[in-house]
């Protein structure tokens, strides 16, 4: 709409004319003060704004153009691959806490996603095959997914490293070294994936684990093998499990307003 | 009458047309956030092809390298903290350091932290750098924003647990009760030896002065060993480059604009009315107004997002999701510090010296550019805040013969009408291969996946370009390799990766 002009004028010296007052006001057409100032008021040039005019803090409705949907926990949590038994994707299970969930009443154009943890494993592998019976060299996956609104996002798949290695020697049952690193692969993630086109409704991020099958496979572990330290545990037959443990982890949804 | 003189001064959101005013109207600065930026350069000094490759030393510049205390308490790093002055806002933190676990061995098995190997009775177990970053607000760690376990007393199981209660076969020793399920090291911080770390935060704030610090702490290596301390001149942290991003989000904010208010004087009796005294003197003085609203006339809030420009001056993401599990090559090797115009001509198999692209399966290089088409305007100002991730899986050498001191160096790289291609200096950023304890079954080192998601930010204030006036049209990731020892080559493998660019408005 262009500038308010009055469709009527004020003359001196004739009768005041109260209908063309009154359409000075409003009329049906929508001309008028009250008509004009009623939704037709506008930007641009020609428009209803003064020279210079820009949108100031103050005008801006609280929380319209972006919120921040957050979640976080600071207690650790460890997952073992009996717990999530095979790295189909209909088995991820999720990270509790690396997520976020809100519901938005609005199409919003765009959510920033952004989630992290601190993440370290215990992945071993035997890299001597067990004769009794036979069993190949095995190394058990592990995987990590986000989903978005329940959709994978292919580009944020990630595997972890192998952080514990069991060499049970020529043909031996018994473990005669061990190399454990888990210390040292111990990571933090701080990943991200913008969301654009987004509608109205319901919006999440989560975090899933895989982790294969157990080893299902003993190993005798003598009471010295490297740091493991098992005590007084010579002949022993033990299981070996992966597992992967979250400490610190967090998840933020943005909703940004972007027409 | 009076109600349009009224409302002058409280109109909002139902006055306007909103469709013009989201196509027309103009942001002002700040009205939608506040950027406090802060960050220091630090060439971890590692030499480059032409000259040779060395260790990286603390001495690289242009700003200064910080030695880490060995203590637990938090430390401030410098040059990544900033102080903000908020209303009832959120605070949006990102932030990046590089740290390397100094210094490494020199010498026949160089390449090795010195304090790597763990004391005890297996000496290939190793230690972690075990080093902690948190954001900190006016004191406090925001939750879910430090980057390992809370405790830095905890350990976790190693998940081997004993099938049998009891077994008195074949040694006939009695141990128990119950089956064992020890306890592993003490991972706590972050491990590998050279690697950046990317934190976030959002956290609302109330009215008045804040600190955001970017904080450092090293946890104890270990507190069942004799001697759980470090010996700072030969195991101490390096934080290297590091940025710290503060954007403020105003809930309520406390700036205002003087209000415009409209006085129109009522008629009285025995007023005259005129031409003068009804037309010019009062409707045409609304009417003037009407056509001339000043900034104060809109109510507080009085605007919703139908009216509102876009929160981003421009946006633009990429990713690769096509590389199979083994991951893609390069072995190109890193030009140097100042060399970001440097790229590898050859992906794999020649050596090159330079930067590579990262690509995806079929050698298409990944580039965010802007949604919508065109480019990133350069000419108004902005922040632009460009965050990214990689998975890099493995750094190798061509004989897979393992070593810790084999690199891998990243970037941010930058896709200008004036200059082409180049990489941002300041977000170089190294990681390398900690994974040398891996053993095939003929007990000989095998390549061992390191499996980093590495992290990378880039912020850029066009108002600080020397080349500001040239707009960009994309933005990538770069990575290349080196070996200081010998000259030699090195394969970097990545998988997946994606990239984000968000251009901040103004504030």
């Amino acid at each position: 709409m262009a500038q308010i002009v009055l469709p009527n004028a004020y003359v001196d010296g004739v009768f005041f004319d109260a209908d063309a007052h009154a359409q000075n006001l409003h009329d049906a057409a929508g001309s008028g003060l009250f008509s004009e100032s009623n939704g037709r008021l506008s930007a641009g040039g020609g428009g209803n704004l003064a020279a210079n005019w820009k949108i100031r803090a103050e005008h801006v409705q609280p929380g319209c153009l972006i919120k921040f949907f957050q979640h976080a926990n600071r207690r650790p949590v460890s997952l073992y691959n009996d717990a999530a038994p095979d790295v189909d994707d209909t088995t991820y299970v999720q990270l509790g806490d690396a997520s976020a969930a809100f519901d938005l009443d609005y199409a919003p154009g765009l959510v920033f996603w952004q989630w992290q943890f601190y993440v370290h494993v215990f992945r071993p592998e035997r890299i001597t095959p067990n004769l009794n019976p036979v069993q190949p060299v095995f190394r058990p996956k592990i995987l990590l997914k986000t989903y978005i609104n329940g959709a994978a996002i292919q580009a944020t798949i990630r595997g972890l490293p192998t952080t514990a290695l069991f060499d049970s020697g020529d043909g031996a049952a018994v473990a005669s070294a061990s190399y454990l690193w888990e210390d040292l692969a111990a990571q933090w993630w701080s990943m991200q994936w913008l969301s654009t086109g987004v509608l109205a409704g319901p919006q999440s991020v989560s975090i899933r684990v895989s982790m294969e099958e157990p080893t299902n496979r003993d190993l005798w572990i003598d009471r010295n093998v490297g740091s493991l330290s098992v005590p007084a545990a010579m002949g022993y037959n033990h299981r070996m499990f992966s597992r992967i443990t979250f400490g610190i982890r967090g998840a933020v949804g943005i909703p940004m307003w972007q027409p | 009458m009076a109600d349009v003189v009224h409302k002058y001064g409280e109109l909002d959101q139902h006055d306007m047309q909103a469709s013009s005013f989201q196509a027309s109207v103009e942001v002002g600065t700040g009205a939608y956030n506040k950027n406090v930026y802060s960050s220091a350069e630090v060439d971890v000094d590692v030499g480059d092809s032409m000259l040779g490759y060395q260790l990286p030393t603390m001495s690289g510049g242009p700003d200064n390298a910080i030695q880490l205390r060995n203590s637990t308490a938090w430390q401030v790093v410098d040059q990544a903290t900033v102080s903000i002055t908020t209303g009832v806002s959120w605070l949006w933190i990102n932030t990046i350091i590089q740290y390397i676990w100094m210094p490494f061995t020199a010498g026949v098995s160089w390449g090795h932290q010195t304090h790597f190997y763990a004391p005890g009775p297996n000496p290939t177990s190793a230690f972690g750098a075990n080093v902690q970053f948190a954001i900190r607000l006016d004191g406090e760690i925001v939750k879910g924003a430090l980057t390992g376990h809370r405790s830095m007393r905890h350990r976790e199981r190693q998940a081997i647990r004993a099938t049998p209660e009891r077994r008195l076969t074949p040694l006939s020793i009695v141990v128990g009760p119950g089956p064992q399920q020890p306890k592993s090291h003490h991972a706590v911080g972050c491990g590998p030896e050279a690697m950046p770390v990317r934190i976030f935060g959002a956290v609302p704030v109330t009215p008045g002065g804040h600190t955001v610090e970017l904080v450092a702490r090293r946890a104890p290596k270990s507190f069942d060993h004799d001697s759980p301390w470090y010996d700072s001149a030969s195991d101490f942290i390096g934080l290297f480059s590091r940025k710290m991003l503060v954007t403020e989000f105003p809930t309520w904010p406390q700036a205002t604009v003087a209000s415009a208010s409209l006085q129109v004087d009522a008629f009285e009796e025995n007023d005259l009315l005129s031409a003068a005294t009804l037309g010019t003197n009062r409707m045409a003085a609304i009417t003037n107004r009407y056509n001339a609203i000043q900034e104060g006339a809109i109510a507080r809030g009085g605007l919703r997002r139908e009216h509102l420009p876009g929160l981003l001056l421009a946006y633009g993401s990429a990713y690769i999701d096509d590389i199979a599990y083994n991951g893609r090559v390069t072995d190109c090797r890193y030009p140097g510090w100042n060399a970001t115009g440097i790229f590898g001509a050859v992906r794999f198999g020649a050596m090159g010296n330079g930067w590579w692209r990262v690509d995806d399966s079929t050698g298409v290089t990944m580039r965010a550019v802007q949604a919508g088409g065109g480019n990133f305007d350069s000419s108004v100002p902005s922040l632009i805040l460009i965050l990214a991730n990689i998975n890099i899986r493995q750094i190798s050498r061509d004989s897979c013969e393992l070593e810790p001191a084999l690199f891998a160096m990243l970037g941010i790289g930058q896709n200008t009408v004036a200059l082409g291609d180049r990489v941002i200096r300041n977000t170089q950023i190294i990681v390398n291969n900690w994974n040398v304890l891996n053993r095939n079954e003929n007990d000989n080192a095998l390549a061992g996946y390191v499996e980093y998601d590495v992290a990378l930010m880039a912020v850029i204030d066009n108002r600080q370009l020397a080349y500001a006036g040239s707009d960009w049209q994309n933005f990538f990731l770069v990575v290349s390799g080196f070996r200081p020892a010998v000259p030699d080559r090195v394969d970097v493998t990545w998988r997946n990766a994606n990239m984000t660019v968000l251009q901040l408005r103004p504030g």
